[in-house]
């Protein structure tokens, strides 16, 4: 498994620098040769504040063909657009807004009016060549690094990348607003190809990063989570790894870089080369592994478990306990997990981290997936994603939970929503808008009830606690009502999905002498 | 001459090792016997190579046996592992890794085979069409690079390319390639001024040069080190 990391927006940037910094030696920050990442991730960060791109050093424009580069995706869209100006005429949004103003559904509505106006997609198409041009120039700049653009040997020792994963805040403006939009334009054209989201929860109270109010960025961070959660299984992401920045600015105060330098660093064992010999499977093969079983119908929520240690002699019960007490990057009751996927770095035995995983989770041997890896530095390492780590009634009035961080940020959304300062339906749009955004939020069956039946299936402690999708526009006489795959691209039918599956498999079963 | 050599060495040695000078006495007088003793000094040099050498088998085969120790069944085949094992450190760094082994061997060779003073039967001196063109150390030099060069070549790839390599450990492997440039460059300094010697900067040349040495073999080192805790 390689992955092509994209971090987005301002979080996922700051992330994506330590995933893609360069482990070669360079003089005078000039590097003459290949980059080379840890684990050979390859990736770029997509960001829509141009300001923010030109804060920092580490990133370089694509368009100059730097390495790692950054991409402002709207740019692609003139100022002089057609599509942009038919767009602020008919809805009031301005495609090229800097930062989207830390709105979720600023960059919702804006991809669902591309994807759901007939007017808007045949501008888009005769003046771009796309329906869609700011995701599919993003999807553009992301391709090239995987194996969906050539074999995953380029013949000079760099393999592309088998699967991507998003880098974003949850609770910020692009990275939360972004996420959702690209995964299902990549899913509209490449229904099989593994994508995860790693998903950063803006901490409690003030966030001096975001300068955003705490139930502000939480309506952010659930319409996001709404949104990931709620598409079917091969329609979203085939998971969501959820970091509460509330544990980490507790351990490492408010100290950002230290604390990207840590979820860094938890990662690694997900990320690494290195595998013991005959345990690399293909993302894809992984991606089954993340959604098999009965009843799951919706992307996991999957919460990461890691610790560190000095390697010892059977270290395995020891890492296991570590990593699943006071190694949890978002809180949660092990025992509530449906699966345990476990990431190894350092000289492990399989049935015994099978055992101590069995032993702390209470979950059966075969719902325990480990892939192990070579070490590094005399360290042994463990990550553990818990799928859906949730589900127990009243668990939300357990301070610790999953259910009980995810019932705040819920509350806290829903405050806002009734905020009347909030001015979530801003005055001066136009009426389409204002009727759609009333609609969305407030209108029968809107976001709000939605929510309010999501708090209620954590007390009661159903699984998921999100139901079904929830788009801006969907009653709006413009909409088309159908999601149709983007075209501007190329459209893949079911057959040639299933040779190219076929394909893939073929392929793989041959690289392992199957 | 070479008696002459030892009584300028010894009395340039006293002086460094004053109070004002670089190192305390005992050690300086220490790091002039070994210099000035060609046999050990080689011999000190081609040991911790062989040592190295050494701990990079043992480290290889403890990584085996760890890998088949926690292997259902036991059996691992060494070549997928060491594929596995392999690590991309980057061309910037290979290339100044085969730079740093390169200018070890020639470090060495100005060290001590450029002036008689240490081995008055084997060196530059000894071979008067080198001695007396003018491109005579540069040719010395360049005979010793082109020996070296094969060895040198392969480093990168059959030890650096196993290990996990921080950037520290990198660059302090870069930092051979200048570090044994001034070794060269004071030795180079000795074979211009001989018979005349400057004891300071021999010791500093010898001191670059075994330092250098350490920083190149540190990983393996440093590994095996890790693996007996």
């Amino acid at each position: 498994m390689k992955l092509c990391i994209v971090g987005i927006g301002g979080c996922g940037g700051h992330l994506a620098e330590r995933f893609l910094n360069n482990q070669d030696i360079s003089l005078l920050k000039k590097s003459l040769g290949e980059h080379v990442s840890f684990g050979g991730v390859k990736g770029l960060w997509l960001e829509a504040d141009v300001q923010e791109t030109e804060n920092q050093d580490f990133f370089g424009p694509l368009e100059r063909g730097c390495y790692p580069g950054f991409f402002v995706p709207h740019d692609v869209i003139g100022s002089e657009s057609k599509t942009s100006k038919l767009i602020v005429d008919r809805y009031g949004y301005d495609v090229k807004k800097q930062g989207f103003m830390r709105q979720a559904e600023f960059l919702k509505a804006v991809f669902e009016i591309f994807e759901s106006d007939e007017d808007v997609k045949r501008t888009a198409l005769s003046e771009h060549e796309s329906e869609n041009p700011i995701l599919r120039a993003a999807w553009d700049r992301i391709r090239p690094y995987t194996t969906l653009t050539g074999p995953r040997d380029n013949n000079n020792g760099s393999e592309m990348c088998d699967g991507i994963l998003f880098l974003v805040s949850l609770g910020g403006g692009t990275g939360t607003g972004f996420v959702n939009p690209i995964t299902r334009y990549i899913r509209s054209e490449r229904p099989a190809y593994p994508v995860f989201v790693l998903g950063v929860l803006t901490e409690e109270g003030t966030d001096p990063q975001q300068r955003a109010k705490e139930a502000k960025r939480d309506l952010g961070a659930t319409i996001s989570l709404y949104d990931l959660l709620t598409k079917r299984v091969g329609v979203g992401v085939d998971g969501v790894i959820v970091i509460d920045n509330q544990i980490m600015v507790e351990k490492f105060g408010q100290n950002y870089p230290a604390i990207d330098d840590y979820i860094h660093q938890a990662m690694k064992p997900f990320v690494a080369a290195r595998h013991y010999p005959g345990e690399d499977p293909p993302s894809l093969a992984m991606r089954e592994k993340f959604i098999e079983g009965q009843g799951l119908d919706h992307p996991p929520i999957l919460v990461p478990c890691y610790f560190r240690d000095r390697r010892r002699k059977d270290p395995e019960e020891n890492l296991v306990k570590k990593a699943l007490s006071e190694g949890m990057l978002f809180g949660c009751d092990p025992a509530m997990a449906e699966r345990a996927y476990v990431f190894t770095r350092g000289f492990v035995g399989l049935d015994k981290i099978l055992g101590a995983v069995a032993r702390q989770t209470g979950l059966a041997e075969d719902r325990i997936e480990p892939w192990r890896k070579l070490g590094e530095n005399h360290a042994d390492e463990i990550l553990i994603l818990l799928r859906n780590p949730y589900g127990e009634e009243r668990g939300c009035e357990v301070k610790g939970n999953l259910e009980y961080r995810i019932h705040r940020v819920i509350r806290m959304a829903l405050r806002y929503m009734d905020d009347p300062e909030s001015n979530l339906i801003p005055d001066g749009m136009p009426d389409l808008t204002k009727t759609s955004l009333e609609d969305y939020f407030y209108g029968d069956d809107g976001v709000r009830d939605r929510l309010k039946v999501g708090l209620q299936r954590i007390e009661e402690g159903k699984k998921p606690f999100f139901l079904d999708e929830r788009r801006i526009f969907e009653r709006s006489n413009l909409n088309s009502g159908v999601l149709e795959p983007h075209r501007g691209g190329r459209k893949v039918d079911d057959e040639e999905i299933r040779r190219l599956v076929e394909e893939e498999v073929k392929r793989v079963l041959a690289e392992r002498g199957l | 001459m070479n008696g002459l050599n030892e009584t300028v060495a010894s009395a340039q040695a006293v002086d460094i090792s004053s109070p004002s000078g670089l190192v305390p006495e005992g050690l300086t007088s220490f790091l002039a016997d070994v210099y000035s003793n060609g046999l050990l000094g080689l011999g000190l040099f081609l040991l911790l190579l062989a040592l190295g050498l050494a701990l990079h088998g043992l480290n290889m085969k403890r990584t085996y046996e760890r890998v088949a120790a926690t292997t259902n069944g036991g059996e691992v085949s060494r070549d997928d592992l060491r594929e596995e094992m392999f690590v991309r450190q980057g061309s910037n760094f290979n290339a100044a890794a085969v730079t740093g082994w390169l200018l070890l061997f020639v470090a060495l060779s100005y060290f001590y085979f450029l002036t008689p003073e240490i081995f008055p039967r084997y060196n530059y001196y000894q071979v008067p069409t080198l001695a007396s063109g003018p491109l005579g150390f540069f040719a010395f030099g360049f005979v010793v690079l082109l020996l070296a060069l094969g060895a040198a070549a392969f480093v990168p790839r059959e030890f650096y390319g196993y290990y996990e390599l921080s950037r520290r450990m990198k660059v302090a492997i870069m930092l051979t390639g200048p570090v044994l440039a001034i070794s060269i460059l004071l030795s180079v300094q000795q074979g211009t001024t001989f018979p005349q010697v400057e004891p300071a900067s021999r010791l500093l040349a010898f001191l670059a040069l075994f330092a250098s040495e350490l920083a190149l073999l540190w990983p393996i080192y440093a590994e095996a080190l890790g693996g007996m805790r």
